[in-house]
């Protein structure tokens, strides 16, 4: 009587012990992807040497064998290729497949990839400014090379813009600079240019009320706009991205400032700049000799 | 007469009953089919090396394993684009605890988006710093990178603006052996769950 229990006890272990045993066999199989570069095959390819990257939760890096599912994958590899692979594991066995080459380890660098079709090269400072006609608030033609010997700050916006922190802050930025600039009577070989980037909708009476709101002196800023092969001409040089989205221009902001040579020297690539800083590089540019 | 009548309204009931569950039928079929049915294979992204926003150069290898969630995009940008990242920091948020997903942002301004830049796009969205990446580089990297591998050869219509530049609010899901499994409109309120129910038919392909 007092036997019967632990017995049936044991049996519902052992069958317990039996079926976590049977699952740990057959469920528990951890895989990791794993980066590394081949070093050399062992064993007719069962065995390959990897020198493998930290594998996140089950070891650090270091140079070691492993077992290879299938030799047939080493194959194609040559020592030095970087490869990336799975490593599988479980309780009693451990072996790698899915060998894929990425890349190779040699002298020599990869070969760039070949450069897009119709990728403008944005200007670097020093770059000659493009020479270009636009068309200001009068109606007028303004050339770009006509401003050499004089230092040139221009900025890109559309009047229609929504956004207080883009093209207004742009041009409430530069009214600011001409404020500063004017009061420097000795140096006056000095010109902002605002190019708006709509000319369907910015025509020379929509740019002259801009001019107005701004109080610009036209004798020193302009607002311009210009054909499309030439916008797209100067956005292209300068990085300016725009599109026409909901109604709306989506853009990105370039602010740029050309030396009195006609030679590019600074570009701004946002918002956060301040009146002072073009200040600061008009009057460095205004002293430039071509 | 009468009652011909009165056989007719029943009849035309039970035939647009009928119908109803005909199409029911039909459109759960439909369904059905396409949940079942595997992700279609666009094209390879092939190799790359760019800069990540810590500085750190980050190429094809890194995410090698992993199934990717990939967009492009601007930090300066005025209007729409920040929409698209939105979808993306909600893809991060739908797809919390899956270490074996990651999401890359590609900036196609790199001169604007330095990675000091990135870094403050990425902390605005709570972008996690393991498991969402912000790329920049050379346009010269970029660009043919965007083109060819994420979208150009997938037949999707090539957007880049004449001006030069790629505009694109596609989002797009790489498997982990870097084919392009599926595109997205970024700009859609339910591009997150679309993107997740795919990423989860990934996870369930043999690896």
């Amino acid at each position: 009587m007092k036997i019967q229990p632990s017995k049936t006890f044991l049996t519902l272990a052992a069958l317990f012990l039996a079926v976590a045993a049977f699952a740990q066999t057959n469920t528990n199989v951890t895989h990791y992807a794993v980066k590394g570069v081949f070093k050399e095959s062992r064993a007719d390819g069962r065995k390959a040497v990897i020198k493998h990257e930290t594998i996140p939760g089950y070891m650090d890096a270091m140079t070691m064998p492993f077992n290879v599912k299938n030799p047939a994958e080493l194959k194609p590899l040559k020592p030095g290729d970087e490869i990336t692979f799975r490593l599988s594991v479980t309780d009693t066995e451990d072996w790698i497949d899915e060998i894929k080459k990425t890349g190779e380890r040699t002298p020599t660098p990869k070969p760039a990839l070949p450069p897009p079709l119709n990728i403008t090269q944005e200007l670097e400072p020093g770059a000659l400014m493009p020479d270009c006609i636009l068309t200001n608030q009068s109606g007028l033609p303004v050339r770009t090379s006509d401003f050499k010997g004089r230092a040139l700050a221009f900025t890109f916006f559309f009047t229609r813009c929504p956004l207080p922190t883009y093209c207004p802050r742009m041009n409430s930025n530069l009214a600011a600079v001409q404020k500063a600039l004017q009061t420097d009577t000795a140096h006056t070989n000095w010109q902002l240019l605002s190019i708006s980037f709509d000319p369907q909708f910015d025509t020379p009476s929509q740019l002259a009320a801009q001019a107005n709101f701004y109080q610009a002196d036209t004798n020193h800023w302009n607002f311009a706009t210009a054909d499309p092969a030439v916008i797209r001409q100067l956005s292209g040089a300068f990085g300016l991205m725009f599109m026409r989205e909901g109604g709306s221009i989506s853009h990105n902001l370039r602010t740029v400032v050309v030396d009195a040579a006609g030679r590019v020297q600074k570009v701004f690539t946002d918002n956060e700049w301040q009146p002072a800083e073009v200040v600061a590089e008009m009057k460095h540019a205004m002293e430039t000799k071509p | 007469m009468k009652s011909a009548g009165n056989h007719l309204v029943p009849a035309l009931i039970a035939a647009t009953l009928i119908g109803v569950a005909g199409v029911v039928v039909v459109f759960w079929i439909k369904a059905e089919n396409s949940r079942r049915a595997p992700l279609p294979q666009f094209s390879h992204v092939g190799g790359f090396q760019l800069i990540e926003r810590s500085g750190r150069v980050v190429s094809d290898v890194d995410i090698a394993g992993k199934i990717v969630v990939a967009d492009f995009f601007f930090g300066s940008c005025s209007a729409e684009c920040l929409v698209v990242s939105r979808r993306m920091s909600e893809v991060q948020r739908l797809t919390s605890g899956m270490a074996d997903v990651m999401l890359v942002s590609i900036t196609v301004d790199p001169k604007s988006d330095t990675p000091e830049a990135l870094t403050r796009y990425a902390t605005q969205l709570n972008a996690s710093t393991n498991r969402w990446l912000f790329l920049t580089g050379e346009k010269t990297n970029i660009y043919p990178l965007v083109q060819s591998g994420f979208l150009l050869s997938a037949g999707e219509p090539d957007n880049t603006v004449s001006t030069g530049f790629i505009h694109s609010s596609k989002i797009a899901l790489v498997d982990r052996h870097g084919m392009v499994r599926g595109y997205y409109d970024g700009l859609a309120l339910l591009a997150p769950g679309w993107i997740l129910r795919d990423i989860q038919k990934l996870r369930s392909e043999p690896q």
